[in-house]
């Protein structure tokens, strides 16, 4: 047997979040997004729909996006984790945060910091990216509110803004 | 999500002796982008998980003499990064597996185990001829023809003490065409119906074409009539070929799709394939 497995055993995780190093004693069978919330207490990070289509839960994982409600606790034990928090410096926006705003690229705000992770990738991206790669990479996310343009807008704009 | 015992194994051998010790209530669980949903959902409930995020030997793409590798717990971006250069067939279908943040956690192995018929990459490997290596609890070890995996919807021939270690799969030769389409309601989604096709052209017809379908049936489909009636054909010669071939599958009705749409779609779909499979291997000889 590899490890202790009862149903009953918390297992002891060291996570880091935003770059603060956490050691926790948690059940095995929380997710990555409960822990977050209930211990973190990281509200930025978003409940919706626990199957993995809403994005709305969506972290970087080691730097990779991942969908939160769908990493068991004991899969990100080691990991560093990313929130929307962590993407600013002493609490001022980064600058992708900053174009969300400017363009009116959140309205309700739920789908907001999923948003935000997933375009990581496509943002930190060196090649051409047109408005069709910006929409591939947020295609996990869903937004009830906008209709999108706005947030592909303050997408497209901080790449335009940082190749200049 | 209910309660489970878990265990995080660092190496296959431990793996496999947890799930012999653990008997027929333990699951593996790979990337869990399958699994965990069903969890959350309350629509699975397994005793205990043995998790194999942490071993190692399961992750990597091997080359050897344009035999590919791909261990069990690599995962679809991983993938994404290194198929093209065996198999277009293979790296188009990975890139319509979920978004990329399902992508990046959820493996080749798990898809192929977890057995869902509308999945894109059992279809690619099942038109591929890929052969699974299974290990089992008890120190045996054997392949699998990727054909002989998928039993019905989520189930498949593994047995309760068995995991799926790597799939083994050539590389394309370089005359080789191959085709993939799919339509989902909704990017990311899974097909409604996916085809995929991999055809040899010998003066202008096709010659050993495979031909496959997702999401028609209880699981992952060869459609060995439509590669009979298309083998000799040339391309005026598709339609024929497909609406014959597709006459004897019973194509499924679900809340959102009839068994006639979903007919219509195989047929267009395959015909979509066989063309960009032709025009390939055409490009590919000139």
């Amino acid at each position: 047997m590899s490890s202790d497995t009862s149903p009953e055993a918390e297992l002891s995780v060291g996570i880091s979040v935003n770059g603060q190093e956490r050691h926790d004693r948690v059940p095995a069978h929380w997710t990555l997004l409960r822990w977050l919330r209930e211990r973190v207490w990281a509200y930025e990070v978003k409940d919706g729909c626990s199957e993995g289509t809403c994005g709305a839960c969506t972290v970087l994982l080691d730097g990779r996006a991942a969908t939160s409600c769908c990493v068991l606790i004991g899969r990100a034990d080691g990991a560093e984790v990313t929130t929307a928090r962590g993407l600013g410096e002493d609490g001022q926006l980064d600058e992708l945060q900053e174009q969300f705003w400017s363009n009116d690229a959140a309205q309700c705000g739920f789908c907001t910091q999923g948003m935000l992770m997933a375009a990581q990738s496509v943002v930190a991206s060196n090649n051409d990216v047109d408005r069709e790669t910006i929409r591939e990479a947020l295609h996990g996310n869903l937004c009830r509110c906008t209709g999108y343009q706005a947030i592909v807008d303050a997408v497209e704009k901080t790449i335009l803004s940082r190749r200049r | 999500m209910q309660r489970f015992a878990y265990s995080r194994p660092e190496s296959l051998d431990e793996a496999l002796a947890d799930l012999d010790a653990g008997g027929e209530d333990a699951r593996v669980i790979a990337g869990g982008q399958s699994l965990i949903p069903l969890m959350n959902l309350g629509l699975a409930y397994p005793e205990q998980l043995i998790d194999l995020s942490r071993v190692r030997d399961l992750r990597g793409i091997d080359a050897a003499d344009g035999q590919w590798r791909i261990g069990a717990m690599t995962t679809h971006s991983e993938l994404l990064g290194t198929a093209s250069e065996f198999s277009g067939l293979i790296a188009a279908a990975v890139a319509q597996v979920g978004s990329e943040r399902i992508r990046n956690l959820g493996t080749v192995g798990g898809s192929v185990s977890h057995a869902d018929p509308s999945a894109e990459v059992p279809l690619a490997m099942l038109v591929s001829d890929a052969t699974y290596e299974v290990h089992s609890g008890d120190g045996g070890s054997r392949k699998l023809p990727a054909a002989e995996l998928a039993l019905g919807q989520y189930m498949t021939s593994l047995e309760d003490n068995e995991i799926l270690t790597a799939v083994h799969v050539s590389g394309l030769g370089r005359q080789r065409g191959w085709g993939f389409h799919e339509y989902a309601r909704r990017a990311g989604d899974f097909a409604v119906v996916a085809a995929a096709a991999l055809v040899d052209v010998v003066d202008g017809r096709f010659s050993s074409p495979a031909v496959g379908l997702a999401g028609v049936s209880d699981a992952v489909l060869r459609c060995e009539a439509v590669e009979r009636h298309l083998d000799g054909a040339d391309p005026d010669g598709i339609d024929e070929a497909v609406a014959a071939g597709l006459e004897e599958i019973e194509f499924k009705a679900d809340a959102y799709t009839s068994s006639a749409y979903r007919a219509t779609l195989a047929r267009v779909l395959i015909r979509r394939c066989l063309q960009d499979a032709h025009r390939r291997a055409m490009e590919s000889l000139s």
